[in-house]
């Protein structure tokens, strides 16, 4: 007698690597024995890859975010677009404060389960990286944080901190905060280059708006320096001037020819997020 | 995954991504801790959500492709308001989630076992919810023939 069909809501979660451990098993072997559960499988990958294209991140988590601020049941125009702003901008309505600063998060974690282009867990693999969703889980109870997405398959998806990235991908680099702070979001690479992000050019610190993950104005493309790239979300209370901070990122990497885990020395009250993304190859590991 | 779901249940691009804002929204507007397995619990609240969807007599009217939607149709020759009574007083009087178990079992194959592991109940306790319902619409159609 042939086994039932696999049910679609088990294949789902076979490929988001969460079934129990002999489940996962069960059904590996199962699928590798069934040319009809592969094809299943490719095929609910193809759809993940239409259905990224057709909605990517940012215009989902646009649309979430205008629904939640127009009221439930009303989906915002693809023609006009946003009606509510985004949050922490002038005028717009309050909102429930405990639904306010779960958002982030959940944005993220929204776009991970939407949107996760998550391959099936490799039980050779040891690299330790956080899955989207974990990483969702943790940022949603930071003070402040960076989320970062690669362009993929003309989608985008959320690499999470220790994932690997390669050259010539293209980033885009979210951050949220809870509170006002002054903040400044820049990189190292592991030639010991270091890029500003936010602001784009020098000077001080940006006033980082609060509330929801928002996206850095442009998309950042990895260059070829090996080993790694780390971000670092540097905020304070009060504004303060780059120079000397980039400086001291600087020097931190000459000290030791590594991109550094933090930024050593700095004054009260100021707080780092590093974020980090290996690149394939030799030393591509993190510490 | 979850808009795969709303699309499967609901045959309607509009509404399945009407329902995948809704899953998000509910889910923000709870703030509840991640559960253990995260797409159990979006596709489950999904299905849900979609369940109330084609429940609403509107929907019903512009759908016809789903099996939910058949079995509504189905009532609907016998005239539209006693079938959403019939639905109302099935799924009405049912706990929420027998709505949800019905589907996943009826609907999705999944076994009385599998139907517990994604609810959190035992095997025993969905066989009961689900013969409770079984008894209830059987009931039903015999006072409504009656």
């Amino acid at each position: 007698m042939s086994p039932k069909p696999m049910a679609e809501l088990l294949l789902e979660r076979y490929r988001l690597g969460e079934l129990p451990a002999a489940a996962m098993a069960g059904l590996r072997a199962r699928c590798e024995a069934d040319p009809d559960l592969r094809a299943r499988l490719e095929a609910l990958d193809h759809s993940d890859a239409a259905i990224l294209a057709a909605h990517p991140p940012a215009s989902m988590v646009r649309d979430l975010l205008a629904k939640r601020e127009t009221g439930a049941g009303m989906r915002p125009s693809r023609q006009t677009g946003l009606p509510g702003g985004l949050p922490g901008r002038p005028g717009k309505p309050r909102r429930d404060r405990k639904a306010f600063w779960a958002a982030p998060a959940g944005l993220a974690f929204a776009c991970a389960i939407l949107l996760a282009v998550r391959h099936l867990p490799d039980p050779g693999n040891t690299q330790v990286t956080e899955s989207p969703e974990a990483y969702a889980i943790r940022l949603k109870g930071a003070e402040a944080g960076l989320a970062i997405f690669r362009k993929a398959n003309g989608g985008a998806e959320l690499l999470p901190p220790h994932a690997l990235a390669k050259t010539g991908d293209t980033l885009q680099v979210f951050y949220h905060s809870r509170g006002p702070a002054f903040g400044v979001i820049f990189s190292v690479d592991g030639a010991g280059s270091v890029t500003l992000h936010l602001p784009e050019e020098g000077g001080s610190a940006t006033a980082l708006q609060t509330g929801d993950l928002l996206p850095l104005p442009h998309a950042y493309r990895l260059d070829r320096a090996p080993r790694l790239e780390r971000f670092f979300l540097i905020t304070a209370p009060r504004p303060f001037p780059l120079d000397g901070l980039l400086e001291r990122a600087r020097a931190a990497f000459a000290v030791r020819r590594e991109v550094p885990d933090s930024l050593p020395g700095l004054e009260e009250g100021f707080r780092q997020y590093p974020y980090t993304l290996r690149k394939p190859g030799k030393g591509g590991g993190t510490k | 995954m979850v808009l795969r779901r709303c699309r499967q249940l609901l045959r309607d691009e509009d509404a399945a991504l009407d329902v995948l804002h809704d899953v998000f929204s509910r889910w923000l507007e709870l703030a509840r801790e991640a559960p253990e397995y995260p797409s159990s619990f979006f596709y489950t609240m999904a299905t849900r959500i979609c369940i109330d969807r084609i429940r609403s007599a509107d929907f019903r009217s512009r759908s016809d492709d789903s099996r939910l939607v058949e079995i509504a149709s189905a009532e609907d020759i016998e005239g539209e308001s006693r079938a959403r009574r019939l639905l109302d007083r099935i799924f009405g009087h049912q706990q929420a989630s027998t709505r949800v178990m019905a589907v996943l079992h009826y609907i999705d194959g999944l076994s009385y076992e599998e139907v517990a592991a994604e609810v959190n109940l035992t095997a025993a306790g969905v066989r009961r919810r689900l013969q409770r319902l079984r008894e209830h619409a059987a009931k039903w159609n015999g006072e409504d023939k009656s």
